[in-house]
């Protein structure tokens, strides 16, 4: 029988027990005597959420091309199998080979969101390794951590051994090279540490001090050690074409959220919306040719059986050669009986040919994002768009079949007023008018229209860095306004989720060193799986803030100011400060910002070591 | 061209749910690009069926399905593309074209072999006194609540060999016992307690009958 982290009569009892065993697929399979360094890669929620996340199988597939590491993935395990897990005193294993994690020598986590900061805490002590980095011994492994919520580090310092900055293909054989020979050598683990923190992208936190000043805030970062930059860089691919893609994803039994071929257009964004991080942060823009695209979609359909493929990038209407590759996708797959999906289409590029053809399998719903209910408002988030193209692109889909939509909105943006929110419903309105404006024979047959307002995070490194967040209250009564504006459209439905959530992670993408405590005490209460509502915990969340004489007030509604150091300041992500000082001044003064094709922004440098530029749209312009 | 295949489901997939097995051995067929038909219709779908769904945690050396092929491929063809590129443990044992009219494998089958290996002894006598009652009266689970049922006709064969149950019972769509329930009856009748979660159940077959006795499907 196989080998397994618990025995077969748990995981009769557990919900989903194939969460646990692994054997998809396109799993890698290594003896991990024949291997040099043993890496247990996590994502901290549960399978079906981690399995469906493209940098994970990107990461697994190119650490195991090397033939001396054995990569092995590592999940929140669901609260029924913790429980049993603990009861029997069972320790975290891979789901590859089940061995246990604290025996690996590296433990690597994604950071996709705020709200796994408990989970990612619960799964090491699960393992069985050290919480604090300051208390891990030599036989522990080396801890670290990747993903878009480490451009703010800080308030996860002190539990990892050292962050990884930018995108992951770009610095891992260094990393590895350098740990195979210091594992030979029988380095300590600060020896190792020592050597990698001056490679660029690496950041390790227990070489930097924090100074406050007396009112809370940052007084000054500090290196003290040596072998630590002053600011660490961001790295990232100069070339998506050539750089690493998974040719074999791991195709799982379970249905998980995003079951399907993920194919990855571009990176970066042209946009440049002011509320919005990845938009930055994955800057610069980068795209991948459609005859590269179309080789590596040959080589992941042929690789998975499966049979729907999705374009993955933050703006996928925004891709150029997105007609020719909609097209060349179409015609070679729809006979296979493969279905093509786009996440969410800007509503001012929303083309009916394009649509149509990705109808001819399947027809679904369409997805629009205007963001906010005012032209003022969507002025000062930079959205950049205008009502005339929200309703012609909506009465295209109409006119094309489509009748039901959703719409995202935001609600808490800088400068809104009341009348802003009164505005999400009267463009609602509007929207639904233009439906009956086609002629009956020529649209689909009643409509439905389905309003999600969400409320707005200021996160960091972003033109809205500085500003206030709304309190749960302000929250509350915005979303009462809302909800009785709307009761004038029928045809609408109003979905909202409870503001507490927003507010913890209001204050954790701003947070510095200090909230560490406040986590781990969160934790040490019990809460965990927070990105589930039902296991979120509002009320552990501020008795912890006020047992540590902390303010939830310091994180979340303090306005900043210009030349305040922010925790995250000794990590440069490319994007200039002096950059989203601009935008925030013209945020204040409701003005737009030109997209990247129509003029460059000056956002930053995006220079290689060569000294060239690696943006294609400041090559362009 | 219509097939029928027999194959297995490894202890390294027991866990794995029933409709999460079917999307996985649709995937198995897209990757082994045999051309498998689709259904017409709004929301086609692969021409593709199995015989009983297999209970999760189960494993299983005698599964069946029939699918629907555009082309004539050989038998031992159709096996080998299938099992290339198949994961471990769903493997195709053997395949055999269907000739025309033939039952489908869902509509054919009545009986399944099993062998169950116990957490408890229970001496071959107890098994024989328990196979030789006039009744065996169970609870069974049903949409109105649970039942006093007798499941003595739905048991072919009950057999006990170095504390391994080997059980021949109903399993079809008209006709249909749980080993659990069969296994529970047994450990009542030998006065031992029973948890369903510590026997190891694996389906041996799949059969129907004829004049002539119990019949394999393939």
């Amino acid at each position: 029988m196989k080998k397994r982290m618990v025995p077969d009569y748990i995981l009769k009892q557990v919900e989903k027990p194939v969460r646990y065993t692994g054997g998809e697929y396109n799993m890698v399979v290594k003896n991990p005597e024949d291997v040099d360094i043993r890496f247990a890669l996590c994502f901290p929620d549960v399978y079906d959420i981690g399995m469906s996340h493209l940098g994970l199988q990107i990461l697994y597939g190119m650490y195991n091309a090397r033939k001396d590491i054995y990569c092995e993935r590592v999940f929140a395990p669901w609260t029924d199998m913790e429980a049993k897990m603990r009861e029997n005193d069972i320790k975290l294993c891979t789901l590859e080979t089940q061995d246990e994690v604290r025996n690996f020598d590296f433990l690597g986590f994604s950071f996709l969101y705020e709200m796994c900061y408990t989970n990612v805490l619960n799964i090491l002590d699960l393992s069985g390794v050290s919480l604090y980095s300051k208390d891990r011994g030599e036989d522990e492994p080396i801890v670290c951590a990747g993903g878009p919520c480490v451009n703010n580090p800080e308030p996860m310092a002190d539990f990892i051994d050292y962050f990884y900055i930018g995108d992951g293909e770009v610095k891992y054989n260094e990393i590895f090279d350098m740990y195979k020979k210091h594992k030979k050598n029988g380095g300590k683990r600060k020896e190792f540490l020592e050597k990698i923190a001056n490679i660029d992208g690496i950041y390790v936190p227990a070489f930097y001090d924090v100074d406050y000043n007396v009112d809370g805030t940052v007084k000054s970062i500090n290196v003290i050690n040596e072998n630590a930059k002053p600011v660490v860089n961001r790295v990232f691919v100069a070339d998506l074409n050539t750089s690493y893609f998974s040719d074999k994803p791991i195709v799982p039994f379970l249905e998980t959220v995003h079951n399907r071929v993920t194919l990855e257009v571009f990176r970066g964004c042209i946009r440049g919306c002011r509320f919005c991080n990845p938009g930055l942060m994955y800057r610069p823009i980068r795209s991948k040719t459609v005859d590269t695209l179309m080789k590596q979609l040959e080589v992941q359909v042929r690789n998975t059986g499966f049979e729907e493929i999705s374009l993955v990038s933050l703006s996928t209407s925004d891709y150029e050669g997105l007609n020719e590759l909609t097209n060349r996708i179409m015609d070679k797959y729809s006979k296979d009986h493969i279905s093509l999906s786009l996440p969410s289409l800007r509503v001012d590029e929303f083309s009916l040919e394009l649509m149509n053809r990705l109808q001819e399998v399947r027809k679904s719903g369409l997805t629009f994002a205007p963001e906010a209910g005012t032209q003022r408002m969507r002025d000062i988030i930079n959205k950049g768009i205008s009502e005339e193209e929200i309703l012609s692109g909506c009465r295209l889909a109409f006119e094309g079949g489509w009748n039901r939509v959703k719409l995202y909105f935001m609600m808490g943006l800088p400068g809104e007023t009341d009348e802003d929110i009164v505005g999400i419903a009267e463009l609602t309105k509007k929207i639904v008018g233009e439906y009956f404006k086609v002629p009956k024979d020529k649209r689909a047959n009643g409509i439905s229209v389905n309003v999600s307002a969400s409320c707005f995070v200021p996160k960091h490194n972003t033109a809205f860095q500085w500003e206030s967040q709304n309190t749960y209250e302000e929250f509350e009564r915005k979303q009462r306004i809302l909800k009785g504006a709307l009761r004038q459209v029928k045809q609408a439905t109003y979905r909202y989720h409870d503001a507490k959530t927003s507010v913890i992670e209001g204050i954790l993408t701003r947070a510095d060193r200090k909230v560490g405590k406040v986590i781990f005490d969160v934790w040490k209460s019990g809460v965990k799986m927070e990105a589930w509502s039902e296991y979120f915990d509002y009320k552990k969340w501020l008795e912890a803030f006020s047992e540590n004489n902390m303010t939830i007030e310091f994180y979340n509604t303090r306005k900043r100011e210009d030349d305040e150091i922010m925790p995250w300041d000794h990590i440069n992500v490319g994007v200039s400060k002096k950059f989203l000082l601009r935008e925030k001044v013209k945020s204040q003064l409701e003005e737009v910002t030109k997209n990247c094709k129509q003029m460059c922004a000056g956002c930053g440098d995006w220079k290689t070591d060569d000294g060239d530029s690696v943006c294609e749209m400041k090559n362009k312009n | 061209m219509k097939y029928r295949a027999k194959y297995t489901k490894g202890d390294n997939v027991k866990f794995v749910g029933h409709l999460d097995l079917l999307r996985s051995i649709q995937r198995v067929i897209n990757r082994a690009e045999l051309g498998v038909k689709y259904s017409q219709g709004f929301n086609p779908h692969q021409v593709f069926s199995i015989a009983q769904p297999l209970a999760v945690g189960h494993t299983s050396v005698g599964e069946y399905m029939d699918f629907e092929l555009e082309n004539d491929i050989l038998e031992n063809e159709v096996k080998q593309r299938f099992n290339d590129v198949s994961p471990e443990g769903i493997k195709i044992i053997e395949v055999r074209k269907l000739k025309d009219g033939e039952k489908k494998v869902a509509a054919l089958v009545e009986y399944g072999s099993y062998k169950v290996v116990l957490d408890k002894n229970i001496s071959d006598e107890v098994t024989k006194s328990f196979a030789s009652r006039d009744t065996i009266e169970v609870d069974k689970e049903t949409k109105s609540g649970i039942k006093k049922a007798d499941i003595k006709k739905d048991i072919v064969e009950v057999r006990i060999q170095d504390n391994v149950l080997h059980a021949t019972i109903s399993t079809g769509s008209m006709q249909n016992l749980k080993i659990e329930l069969l296994v529970e009856a047994l450990y009542t009748h030998a006065g031992e307690e029973f948890d369903e979660n510590k026997i190891d159940v694996e389906r041996q077959d799949l059969h129907y009958r004829d004049e002539e006795g119990l019949k394999g499907l393939i």
